[in-house]
């Protein structure tokens, strides 16, 4: 009878730690992480709007090495931003008609953020122990030892994200400040995408391609 | 078929059950998978059924057939949207749409203090009572790679009802039913769910 009690008690706490183990699984891919993000002006007309104008270049802003972004990513991201928008029914022009006020400018923007992150050793998490003051001083007034053969264990490890960004502004209307000068033109509406930079670039071209169908399909007040 | 086994293996139990009396014994101690059923706003927030818990109860007798003790374990609710949804919120005339794969997570441990009735049957002893405690709520939406999360402890009852199956003097199958509701008037879910437990209890 003993040795059966210790048998049934060892099988169930194997079964029990099979299943108190087990966690459910969150992102498993680079694109589950993708999120789209617009911003509209709910008091706006956007059925007033039908054409746009976009510059020939990408905005490129980070905090990495690179100092720009290839031309043929940018030619991508422009050539979408553009296709998308005329499948919706818009307009491409190539200058703005600032006598009407159906035309928008479209500004392409990418933000390459590079981020590092450092995890230090054992010893690191739980502080050091002072000589004096708020603990009584370790024999020999040094700092806490490092775990025995547990020395020097730190690593940094960066990943980069993006985002995209496309600000639909309204040239036709100015805004001013007090003393009547032309400040800038509204943001009539926005569009952003945020993803990790991870993968090949076909890859990466698709997901920034489904990111702004995303975004128009978001936006139906966009639709013609 | 899994009729059959189930049905089966009460039967098994049942047939290897003895004649053993509450009174024989100065507590129970139950180490129990545990699962659950998200009711109320719990189900609004996730709608999927938790099947993995963990369950702990210790009851001390007080008197023939009284006991009071704690009970306490962790359940971890989840589900994922399976493709984009999207979330709309408006600041300021501002309507700001997000749309990304979700993943939704609450864990859940509570903590009880347990009165309950044992009642010896013929070659069962079937248990009901009450605790009162709270529970450790994490809540946790993840959208992209953007995370929001809720952390708080919230009151909580907990009405319970089981049966113990002796295996043998010191052992015993449980199997029980508890529901578990929260009170809170944060923007945390407040929590609900009614737990199922399979368990093994030891007496001492």
């Amino acid at each position: 009878m003993y040795t059966n009690k210790w048998k049934i008690t060892g099988v169930f706490l194997l079964i029990f730690i099979a299943f108190a183990g087990c966690y459910p699984d969150g992102p498993e891919y680079v694109d589950e992480l993708d999120l789209v993000l617009t911003v509209h002006d709910e008091s706006l007309d956007y059925s007033a709007f039908n054409r746009f104008v976009m510059p020939d270049t990408v905005v490129f802003i980070t905090n990495g090495r690179d100092s720009e972004i290839s031309d043929d990513q940018e030619e991508y991201i422009l050539n979408e931003v553009a296709t998308s928008f005329q499948a919706a029914g818009w307009t491409k022009v190539d200058t703005p008609d600032t006598s009407a006020s159906g035309d928008v400018i479209l500004l392409v923007s990418v933000l390459k953020n590079v981020n590092l992150s450092l995890s230090y050793g054992w010893w690191g998490y739980w502080d050091w122990w002072y000589g004096w003051g708020y603990y009584p001083g370790y024999p020999g007034g040094g700092y806490y030892p490092m775990y025995p053969g547990y020395c020097c264990y730190s690593s940094i490890y960066s990943y980069e994200d993006g985002t995209l960004m496309i600000e639909m502004l309204d040239p036709n209307s100015p805004v001013y400040d007090d003393d009547a000068d032309a400040q800038g033109l509204p943001v009539v509406w926005g569009g952003f995408c945020n993803g990790l930079l991870q993968g090949s670039t076909s890859s990466l071209n698709r997901r920034i391609s489904t990111s702004i169908d995303q975004m128009i399909s978001d936006s139906p007040y966009l639709i013609k | 078929m899994k009729n059959t086994i189930l049905i089966s293996l009460i039967a098994l139990l049942l047939s290897v059950s003895g004649s053993i009396k509450a009174q024989e014994y100065d507590q129970f101690f139950t180490l129990g998978y545990n699962t659950a059923l998200p009711l109320g706003e719990t189900s609004d927030y996730i709608d999927e059924f938790s099947w993995r818990g963990i369950n702990l109860d210790v009851k001390y007798f007080v008197k023939r057939n009284i006991t009071l003790g704690i009970n306490g374990g962790w359940n971890v609710f989840h589900s994922n949207s399976g493709g984009v949804v999207s979330e709309s919120v408006t600041v300021n005339d501002q309507v700001l749409t997000l749309s990304a794969k979700q993943y939704r997570y609450i864990n859940a441990l509570p903590i009880y203090f347990t009165g309950s009735y044992i009642a010896d049957l013929e070659s069962v002893m079937l248990y009901a009572g009450t605790g009162i405690g709270g529970q450790y709520v994490a809540q946790r939406i993840q959208m992209g790679q953007y995370i929001i999360e809720y952390d708080e402890f919230q009151f909580a009852v907990s009405p319970h009802a089981g049966v113990y199956i002796p295996l043998n003097y010191y052992m015993m199958v449980n199997v029980g039913v508890q529901y578990n509701q929260s009170f809170t008037s944060s923007d945390a879910v407040q929590l609900s769910n009614l737990a199922f437990n399979v368990g093994l209890t030891w007496g001492k």
